[in-house]
């Protein structure tokens, strides 16, 4: 049996193949996303932090070159206490020019940058904070190669400066003490001179330094706005193709799950309303709907059913007026007769004689009635079919024929109800009255899925052209024919147990009815 | 259907346990690794590495060298012994004088003999921004910067070097020092004088960079 698919589980189906269509949309989007977060804190990562390392490094240049001017500027400087300060300034900035160079080549979370001067600079980048504030990726080549000659002329300013210094405080010490210092200061004017010239081939190299950095912020910055205006376009297209996808999936869906089914039944519902009980709704729908569709053509089966149940007890109660009026009408008009004719016989035999028929007519009228309660029985009976003994029926149906030599053999059980008493008693009493016999001979055999009850007599026996029409409605043979309707309400209480009745010729003499009824399981 | 829901509940259930646990993992994870990390950093402030203990070895040794210039020797020793039997009270009120000045009693201290002799080693030997030197007393001799004491023997500095006459050379940690305004290593070295005493003790103050320089 083919697994009922709800509409719930279709629809939930159908948002989850919708949510994974946004899922890969969504895949997509935060992979373009990704790229552009990567470029970005690359920018941050490397970039960035090059560039303020770079910004660092000339920060601590201008603070070295300063204390230069700010210590040599002058020649009337007499304090030894100025040159110190100056100093220690000089060599706080030289500290940072190499802790910035140094994270620019090495990357300032390097073993190498940890390990170098003996972890002096490391230190000083840790006691500054720096290691919180910056994270310095080993530069690139060309920017790592910059800052080496950078750094190699820094040396070299570096050396020279301290050299000023010491031949500063030199001459200072020698005028305090009144001592001749000509040779210093000429050495000093020297070393002046060689720092202005370091200085001026260090500018060269920071002016290429500052324009690497800012060409490669430069390409940074379009990568990204490339990267970014690709994933604005990637996100449009696909918010548009995801309201064009939904709205086409709703649309079609709806219709295949809801609106075609639901027209159909509606214009099914019109068609049953207007009593055609043949028109069925072709619904394939697999869910909900599709039950109803077929529970829909069920009760458009079981109308069509009980339209045609009602239809023949219409065409039944047509035909027992019909008999009610003519043949009780008949009997009655003799017993009205009759008893007129009474009043003016005073003959007793003839009295005995109009009485004797009305008594007749009585009888008749009576047995009229009860064909018709067997008739009423057999064409309103509509309930429910069980298995019956037949063997047991007929007994019973044998005890209202004392006068007949009735025998039985076999027995079985038969799907039936209440009105299968009718049947025997019926073929029975036809027997009694036309066969001019009061030998029955009944034998119950099964034969597949059915169960043969073969009536015989040895009588007469019954005409050929008679055979024919002996089960239809209203048919009367020979002198004793009563109301007709006997045999017919017999083949009328078969049918409805989806068996047959059938009469034959008995060998050597009289009729053989034979009923057969389904066997009960 | 109710086992299906019971499931379905157990299910949830140990989805969430186990998010959380490692959710709570990662945390914990990420916290050792933090702190694991700062010891790391602590110990690189607190200790001084091999390569740095042999310079500022060498450097101490170029104090001790000059603990044993005569000029310095001589005026030490002579001070020592001049200061020998000042009271309390009297250094007291010395070192009060040292703070005002007076009749420009530090600035002696700045161009004395033992001051020019620092001065010169201080000229030949760039990363020492402060020098000086103090009698068995603990009352300076000659520096190459003004102190903010003329009394150092209440310093523990002193009291380890002087090692109670013994003598004995060694240096501090890297901190910063205010008279040099930058990260230094204080080294500590006894005057002994011609006898095998200690007649006074050399402070030099080292900036980093002169350890730098040499790496």
């Amino acid at each position: 049996m083919k697994k009922l698919r709800s509409i719930q589980t279709e629809l939930t189906l159908i948002f989850l193949g919708l949510v994974g269509f946004l899922l890969i949309l969504g895949v997509i989007f935060l992979y373009n996303l990704s790229i552009v977060s990567k470029n970005f804190e690359d920018h941050i990562e490397n970039q960035m932090p090059t560039s303020l390392a770079t910004q660092q490094v000339l920060v601590a240049l201008e603070g070295v070159t300063g204390e230069l001017s700010a210590a040599f500027r002058a020649e009337d400087i007499t304090d030894i206490q100025i040159i110190r300060d100056s100093e220690a300034n000089f060599n706080k900035n030289v500290l940072n020019f190499e802790m910035f160079a140094q994270a620019v080549i090495e990357g300032s979370d390097s073993e190498n940058f940890k390990r170098l001067d003996g972890g002096i600079i490391y230190r000083e980048w840790i006691l500054h904070g720096f290691n919180n504030i910056y994270k310095i990726h080993k530069s690139d080549e060309a920017n790592a190669r910059l800052m080496v000659e950078v750094d190699a002329l820094f040396d070299k300013l570096v050396a020279k400066s301290e050299r000023a210094f010491q031949l500063k405080k030199s001459i200072l010490r020698l005028h305090e003490q009144g001592e001749t210092h000509e040779e210093q200061h000429a050495e000093l004017d020297e070393v002046l001179s060689a720092i202005k010239n370091i200085k001026t081939e260090m500018g060269g190299k920071i002016t290429q330094m500052v324009e690497f950095n800012t060409q490669t912020s430069e390409d940074q910055h379009q990568h990204v706005s490339g990267i970014i205006m690709k994933v604005e376009l990637i996100t449009y297209t696909s918010l548009i193709l995801s309201m064009i996808f939904a709205i086409m999936l709703g649309y079609f869906v709806a219709e295949k799950l809801l609106i075609i089914p639901i027209t159909k039944l509606q214009k099914g519902s019109r068609e049953i309303a207007s009593g055609n009980f043949n028109y069925e709704v072709s619904v394939e729908n697999h869910d909900e709907l599709g039950t109803l569709a077929k529970g829909f053509n069920q009760m458009a089966s079981q109308l069509k059913a009980r339209d045609i149940k009602i239809r023949e007890l219409t065409s039944t109660l047509k035909v027992l007026n019909k008999l009610l009026r003519h043949d009780l009408l008949n009997d009655l008009t003799i017993i009205q007769g009759n008893l007129e004719m009474f009043q003016d016989m005073k003959d007793k035999l003839q009295v005995e004689t109009f009485i004797g028929d009305s008594q007749s007519a009585v009888a008749r009228g009576m047995e009229f009635i009860k064909k018709m309660r067997d008739l009423e029985n057999s064409v309103l009976a509509g309930g429910e079919l069980k298995p019956v003994d037949v063997s047991k029926v007929i007994s019973t149906v044998i005890e209202n024929y004392p006068k007949m030599k009735i025998t039985t053999t076999g027995a079985a059980s038969v799907v039936a109800d209440e009105a299968i008493t009718s049947v025997f008693d019926n073929i029975i009493g036809n027997v009694q009255m036309h066969s001019g016999s009061d030998v029955v001979n009944i034998e119950v055999n099964v034969s597949g899925k059915f169960v043969n009850i073969k009536i015989a007599d040895e009588g007469k026996g019954i005409p050929d052209d008679v055979k024919v029409k002996l089960f239809t409605e209203g048919f009367k043979y020979g002198e004793t024919g009563h109301s007709g309707l006997g045999l017919y309400i017999v083949r009328m209480t078969v049918e409805r147990y989806g068996g047959s009745i059938t009469v034959t010729d008995n060998t050597p003499k009289g009729a053989v009815f034979i009923v057969r009824l389904p066997k009960a399981d | 259907m109710l086992r299906k829901i019971v499931s379905e509940r157990i299910g949830l259930l140990l989805a969430v346990l186990i998010l959380a646990s490692v959710s709570g993992g990662l945390y914990f994870y990420r916290n050792a690794n933090r702190s694991a990390n700062e010891n790391v950093i602590q110990q690189t402030l607190d200790e001084l590495s091999p390569e740095v203990e042999k310079v500022v070895g060498k450097k101490l040794s170029l104090i001790e060298n000059l603990a044993t210039n005569d000029v310095i020797v001589s005026e030490t020793l002579s001070q020592s012994i001049k200061n020998a039997t000042l009271t309390t009270k009297q250094i007291e009120k010395l070192d009060e004088d040292w703070l005002t000045n007076r009749g420009g009693f530090v600035d002696g201290y700045l161009t004395n003999k033992v001051a020019f002799e620092l001065l010169e080693f201080q000229e030949l030997n760039p990363g020492f921004p402060e020098i000086f030197v103090t009698d068995s007393k603990g009352l300076n001799v000659g520096q190459t910067n003004k102190t903010s004491d003329y009394y150092q023997a209440d310093e523990k500095w002193w009291i380890d070097a002087y090692a109670d006459g013994v003598g004995k050379s060694y240096h501090g940690d890297i901190e910063y020092d205010e008279s040099a305004q930058s990260e230094s290593v204080s080294l500590y070295v006894p005057v002994i004088g011609s006898e095998g005493k200690v007649v006074g003790i050399i402070k030099a103050v080292m900036d980093i960079r002169a350890i730098e320089r040499e790496l």
